[in-house]
């Protein structure tokens, strides 16, 4: 495992392969939330997205292979949050995906992770890298405080 | 993450803490699954000390909430907090799990249809 801070506010974090590293990929999120200083819903709508795109390359892009890395890159700016996943896996259609919400889905065990990141991010973007695997880029916008912004425009986005 | 069990008459009421991410889902996918099997009818989880769950764990509850259907029981989610509200409001399973804020008419819920 590594974990990388820069000056670039750039934070990186590889784990292996395994579902119960999600609880160190939380506590990087905690990091990253203070450092972005979200407010409380924004903290827990990123917290989820990210943990979902985490656990989704662990168990549907890796295998769950712990030979195969999965890397987090967390690029923090004044206006925003931009989360890159990174695995291995073969890659999916992401326009290919039940809604989760009709009538013969909502009972479904499966199927909410993509769903739920797409509700909670601002933007969630896919692209797939042939063989070498899948990325996600997410982004959140913060919501300025009017004392930080120096107008009265409110949501920067 | 740690899970209290509370058996009571014909049902179980499930005390839970932590977030229930990573492998924290298996752990509360077995403990589930050991109640169902013991030939439970409800189930209530106490979701006070659960600030997070993710899609999995939402899955688990599907399937208990299933499984319990099909013997005419009832799973119901208790003091669930607002973080996990607003998930169950977003995928609309709030149409499809009771919530309480109190835990006797959690109790008077999952007894009343038996």
């Amino acid at each position: 495992m590594k974990i990388k801070n820069n000056k670039k506010r750039d934070i990186t974090l590889d784990i292996p392969s395994e579902v119960r590293h999600i609880y160190l990929l939380d506590n990087v999120l905690a990091y990253v939330a203070k450092e972005m200083d979200f407010d409380e819903e924004t903290r827990e709508q990123v917290n989820l997205a990210v943990i979902e795109a985490g656990t989704n390359a662990i168990k549907h892009g890796n295998k769950n292979d712990s030979n195969k890395m999965v890397h987090f890159r967390f690029n923090i700016s004044n206006d925003k949050l931009t989360v890159y996943v990174k695995d291995y896996g073969r890659g999916f259609d992401p326009s290919n995906l039940d809604d989760p919400l009709s009538p013969e889905n909502v009972m479904k065990p499966c199927g909410r992770g993509i769903f739920l990141m797409k509700a909670l991010m601002d933007k969630v973007e896919f692209t797939m890298i042939g063989e070498c695997g899948t990325e996600v880029k997410m982004i959140k916008y913060k919501i300025q405080s009017k004392a930080d912004d120096g107008d009265n425009s409110g949501i920067c986005k | 993450m740690k899970i209290d069990v509370e058996n009571k008459d014909n049902g179980a009421i499930l005390h839970l803490e932590g977030k229930i991410i990573g492998d924290g889902v298996a752990r509360f996918k077995q403990a589930i699954e050991e109640q169902i099997s013991s030939n439970i009818n409800w189930l209530i989880l106490d979701l006070s000390g659960v600030p997070l769950m993710d899609s999995s764990a939402l899955g688990t509850i599907i399937m208990a909430f299933l499984r319990l259907k099909e013997r005419k029981g009832k799973i119901v989610l208790l003091y669930a907090q607002k973080s996990i509200l607003e998930i169950l409001n977003i995928t609309k399973l709030n149409s499809l799990f009771e919530t309480y804020d109190n835990m006797q008419m959690a109790i008077d819920a999952v007894k009343i249809d038996q």
